[in-house]
């Protein structure tokens, strides 16, 4: 596994839809050039603003990542064992877990 | 190459036709004088184009309508200049001939009044296209990796198949051809759904 080099690739991802704007969240994985299975990828985790949120869980590829200061890591390789995977949530104190999915952006 | 085998090879969804398209087609508009200050305005991408267009000819297969006369790269263009011209939030609903109809290029052409909102009808095919592809996650994320490395990032399918760790290009391929077959069988039920709905 090995992204392509001179190359960064981000995927962003959204929550779904809800009626309360707080509870949206936007989470951006960034692959750097050349990564490869040891390589660690960058996670930002905002809420819709993009202000980062402080303190949350992201479920993401079957892992379950801390989030602190809207920053979370994973690495290539996790993410490459967990790429199947279709729940993506964001739990956060006090709040519904809030479901997401990638997107176009 | 030739129009008639750049339209095989785009209407085939592969790598090499696509590729032309970003560099005839959709990077030179969107730096031309004419797209490159409202798309900046109006928060618009040369990605967002090439996704637009992407979703337009493949997954609504629009591509089936270019007759093989005058240029293929002409025709497409027009497509892309609807694309930037429909994201002005001035003309949303706007009865005005100038410019609203997405194909409107010539003058002749440009008296042809707008029967819908256009800028209505783009918001609701970029939302069901989001739909369509939050149905295709939930078949197998993989799939959606893939349609996004090929369309958003234009990454071939030899550097798709190193990144995913996918067992072979050919693979990369099969499993986006099936990924493109899933978004446009979504639109057509959902287009036979508003129909049924209509009577």
């Amino acid at each position: 596994m090995k992204t392509p080099d001179g190359k960064t690739i981000t995927f962003t991802f959204h929550s779904h839809p809800t009626k309360d704007m707080k509870a949206r969240w936007i989470a951006k994985v960034t692959f750097p050039p050349g990564s490869t299975a040891d390589t660690v990828l960058p996670i930002s985790v905002t809420d819709e603003e993009g202000s980062p949120i402080e303190s949350a869980t992201f479920e993401f590829a079957g892992m379950s990542l801390k989030v602190r200061d809207g920053k979370a890591s994973m690495t290539f390789g996790e993410f490459i064992a967990g790429k199947h995977s279709v729940p993506i949530w964001l739990h956060r104190d006090g709040m519904k877990p809030v479901p997401g999915v990638l997107t176009f952006a | 190459m030739e129009d008639k085998e750049w339209y095989e090879l785009v209407k085939a969804g592969e790598d090499e036709g696509w590729r032309l398209v970003w560099e005839r087609v959709v990077e030179p508009e969107s730096k031309s004088m004419r797209s490159a200050e409202m798309m900046e305005r109006f928060s618009l991408t040369a990605g967002d184009l090439m996704g637009m267009l992407f979703d337009d000819m493949i997954g609504k297969r629009k591509i089936d309508l270019y007759r093989g006369t005058g240029s293929f790269e002409g025709w497409l263009k027009r497509y892309v200049r609807g694309y930037v011209l429909n994201a002005d939030p001035n003309k949303h609903g706007e009865i005005s001939i100038e410019g609203a109809h997405p194909d409107a290029e010539g003058e002749g052409e440009a008296m042809a009044l707008p029967f819908q909102d256009k800028e209505t009808l783009r918001v609701e095919v970029w939302r069901m296209t989001l739909y369509f592809f939050r149905l295709l996650w939930n078949e197998d994320p993989e799939r959606c990796y893939i349609h996004l490395l090929k369309t958003r990032f234009f990454l071939s399918s030899e550097e798709i198949k190193d990144f995913l760790d996918v067992s072979s290009a050919a693979n990369v391929d099969q499993i986006f051809s099936r990924s493109v077959k899933f978004m446009r069988e979504s639109w057509r039920n959902w287009e036979a759904g508003k129909k049924m709905t209509k009577k």
